[in-house]
């Protein structure tokens, strides 16, 4: 963590949070939770609803479906840490090994035609913004996906293209396996915001 | 479980854009030029132009070097943070605003 002060906590409440639900999680907690309580006067609580709203809310998507848009565009980041996070909580409704072969190249991975067509839009997105235009979207519509489910899986790639780049910014200190497993188990009772 | 805003996308990025611009300790004109720059906008000072389009461009080889160079700048934890986030938020805004112009067109010339 490049900055401090956000593992520490801004505040003695915060900080006395940060010690409780550690020891209550039996891990450290993450820094994107940490994150999540410093400063709240300024964004993070407006990206925490969206992010609630994207990664829980209504949607034709499942959570396991969207945790796996959120490890994907954190593979095209390079965020080691989203791909863990997110990584974990997929696999709570799809397959291990499906969860990491979407990661290594989701165009090879075994996944149904809806969710490919998807995720290419959103690698479009994420890469190359620039070039994203209609026939983009007109490819996922063909595939299968409604309007409202491309929104909803956009909504998810926006969210994570500015959580894995502060991320990455900030140097988020990376899990092991066992503490993602159990920081997953959170995100899934929890949620984001 | 937390109950999530069942507002639309539209709305929620509209308010996330709003917040950057009307909150936060750093002077505004800096915030903004960084959620600019985030977005692939013009060049700012030094040394926050380095780490805004570091951001933008490959946030994975952003460095301890540029953040510590910004939270000299800047002041304080805060005011640093206040603008790593304001340049990802950038960088996430510009492709929020690239997919809803793809889909809007793409749902427009549906039969």
């Amino acid at each position: 963590m490049r900055l401090p002060e956000i593992e520490r906590g801004d505040s003695i409440r915060h900080r006395a949070l940060i010690a409780m639900i550690s020891r209550i999680a039996g891990i450290s907690l993450p820094d994107a939770a940490r994150v999540a309580f410093y400063h709240q006067d300024f964004a993070g609580p407006v990206l925490g609803a969206w992010t609630q709203r994207a990664m829980r809310g209504p949607s034709g998507w499942s959570v396991p479906e969207r945790e796996l848009m959120a490890a994907a565009v954190a593979s095209w980041n390079a965020c080691p840490f989203c791909v863990g996070a997110h990584g974990a909580v997929a696999v709570s409704g799809i397959d291990r090994e499906v969860v990491d072969a979407v990661v290594k190249d989701y165009r090879t991975a075994p996944i149904s035609p809806r969710l490919m067509a998807t995720l290419m839009f959103l690698e479009t997105m994420t890469r190359t913004p620039d070039t994203l235009g209609a026939d983009d979207a007109r490819a996922a519509l063909e595939a299968g996906v409604t309007l409202d489910e491309l929104r909803d899986a956009a909504a998810v790639a926006a969210v994570f293209n500015i959580i894995t780049r502060y991320a990455n910014a900030l140097d988020f200190e990376i899990p092991s396996a066992e503490e993602f497993d159990k920081a997953a188990g959170m995100l899934l009772k929890r949620g984001y915001s | 479980m937390p109950k999530e805003d069942a507002g639309s996308h539209v709305e929620h990025a509209r308010r996330l854009a709003s917040r950057v611009t009307e909150a936060g300790e750093t002077d505004r004109e800096l915030r903004l030029g960084v959620l600019r720059r985030g977005a692939g906008g013009p060049a700012i000072e030094q040394p926050y132009d380095a780490l805004a389009a570091g951001i933008a461009a490959d946030s994975a080889r952003v460095t301890d070097a540029q953040v510590d160079a910004v939270l000299q700048a800047a002041g304080s934890e805060k005011r640093a943070f206040e603008l790593v986030l304001s340049a990802a938020i950038g960088a996430g805004l510009r492709r929020w605003d690239a997919a809803e112009r793809a889909i809007e067109d793409a749902g427009d010339a549906a039969p």
